[in-house]
């Protein structure tokens, strides 16, 4: 545990020395995948499917605020839609409107949350999203995973959808846009996740804050097994199609990322625990401390060291550390 | 001379200034009461659009259907009914706004506050 405590701290170290080259590079690289993976996953517009056009987007990014990732990506998103066909671009730019009036005004630091979860359901990791976001994020965050899994089945629609979204129109736009706001109302897959996804979150952050200890391994515990017996409820009661094995491992996965996150994020010492009682005139205290890994104060000179050296630190009443 | 003090409280001033007084500092500038009116304003037209453009969507994707039975339906009751709906879902979402309005003033007046006081800190240090 201590070298990996060690490990830490020299990623911390590493990173508030050097946070003006590591920060534009870090969303440099997170641009790149993101717009790279829905040009693989969609690409339906040969134009902006160049590695060039990527690389640009990607530098761009790197320079300016978090915020332009999710514009670029949601951009891409829509005009690979826009490609397929006017209608699912339509729907989707519809979907990212409302939510960015309703929701994404209040936080739009949740944004990429949005963005990312499709980013995850590609990658079959999707119930990632609620057990994170259960431990970072706030009940809110339940908002912007619903509306990134609606957008996640939006792109799934339209790639299982290709050819009837592409075809000439035999049918009115109408006609077309009516059958996908219909499969979309309609998706019981869809809203089961929602549904599921939800509860997740909530019950994962109500967890993490309660007041025992390894309440994060426990929450993203809890979340996970939550995650499993709902989606398999909803499996059986509505014959959904998904992958029995890919729900319990992809939540077991999940879970498994969660302790790395909660390392970085919280890392408490549980075994160094301190409860202290104490009392003023009008309360009675009782504060339990638990201390962070490594966080260990730095040993003070001992008078046998000071003494051996010939040397001590002595604080002036500026607060300056001056060594005789 | 340098104070060690002063320059430690002074470069923490200034992170917060750089950092979370941006956010905050521009919420603490309303009066409590003028900022949660201004988000209900808000709130109100962006709700507002988003129904109309869902209405919008499903009209268009229904128009021939409404067409074919406009004649047969009261357009009254049937106005009504939208509007009912329209009430529901803004009240909700101005409720929602207000909860969060009076929980995000609170926060930056909170981080504001003690901001302040340690600037009270510093100028008295002016003074010894």
């Amino acid at each position: 545990m201590n070298d990996l405590v060690r490990l830490k701290n020299s990623f911390a170290k590493i990173y508030s020395k050097y946070a003006a080259y590591i920060n534009p590079a870090l969303k440099f690289m997170l641009a790149l995948i993101l717009l790279w993976m829905i040009n693989a996953k969609m690409g339906y517009m040969d134009r902006i499917n160049s590695g060039a056009i990527v690389l640009m987007a990607a530098l761009f990014c790197s320079f300016m605020p978090m915020v332009f990732i999710t514009l670029f990506a949601g951009l891409f998103i829509l005009l690979h839609f826009y490609a397929l066909g006017i209608e699912i671009a339509i729907v989707a730019a519809v979907m990212l409107l409302l939510m960015y009036i309703l929701y994404l005004r209040f936080s739009s630091g949740e944004a990429l949350v949005v963005v990312l979860t499709p980013i995850f359901f590609m990658l079959k990791i999707p119930y990632i999203m609620p057990l994170a976001l259960g431990l970072l994020g706030t009940p809110f965050s339940v908002v912007s995973v619903g509306f990134g899994v609606i957008l996640s089945y939006l792109i799934n629609y339209a790639g299982e959808n290709e050819e009837m979204l592409a075809a000439a129109t035999n049918e009115n736009m109408v006609t077309k846009l009516k059958t996908i706001v219909e499969s979309m109302i309609g998706n019981k897959s869809m809203i089961c996740m929602v549904i599921c996804f939800s509860v997740v979150l909530v019950l994962v952050y109500i967890v993490r804050k309660l007041s025992f200890p390894h309440s994060w391994k426990v929450a993203a515990l809890a979340g996970a097994v939550t995650n499993i017996i709902l989606m398999l409820v909803c499996l059986v009661s509505f014959r959904l199609d998904y992958s029995v094995i890919g729900v319990m491992f992809g939540s077991i996965f999940a879970a498994l990322l969660c302790l790395v996150i909660e390392f970085f994020a919280h890392g408490l010492d549980y075994k160094k625990t301190e409860n202290l009682q104490f009392e003023d005139e009008e309360y009675y205290y009782y504060v339990k401390a638990v201390p962070k890994f490594g966080s260990e104060k730095r040993k003070r000179p001992t008078s046998e060291s000071v003494k051996s050296s010939g040397q001590r630190t002595v604080r002036t009443a500026n607060g300056v550390r001056r060594t005789t | 001379m340098l104070d060690g003090v002063k320059i430690r409280v002074m470069t923490k001033l200034a992170s917060y200034e750089e950092g979370a007084g941006k956010k905050y500092m521009p919420i603490v500038g309303y009066f409590r009461g003028d900022y949660i009116s201004l988000q209900l304003i808000l709130s109100f037209v962006c709700g507002t659009i988003a129904f109309l453009v869902v209405v919008g969507l499903l009209a268009f994707c229904n128009f021939e259907t409404f067409l074919s039975e406009v004649y047969d339906i009261d357009l009254i009751e049937y106005a009504k009914h939208i509007g009912k709906i329209y009430l529901i879902c803004m009240g909700l979402y101005l409720l929602a706004t207000y909860a969060w309005a009076v929980y995000k003033y609170s926060k930056a007046k909170k981080s504001v506050n003690s901001y302040i006081s340690v600037m009270d800190k510093l100028s008295r240090k002016y003074y010894e």
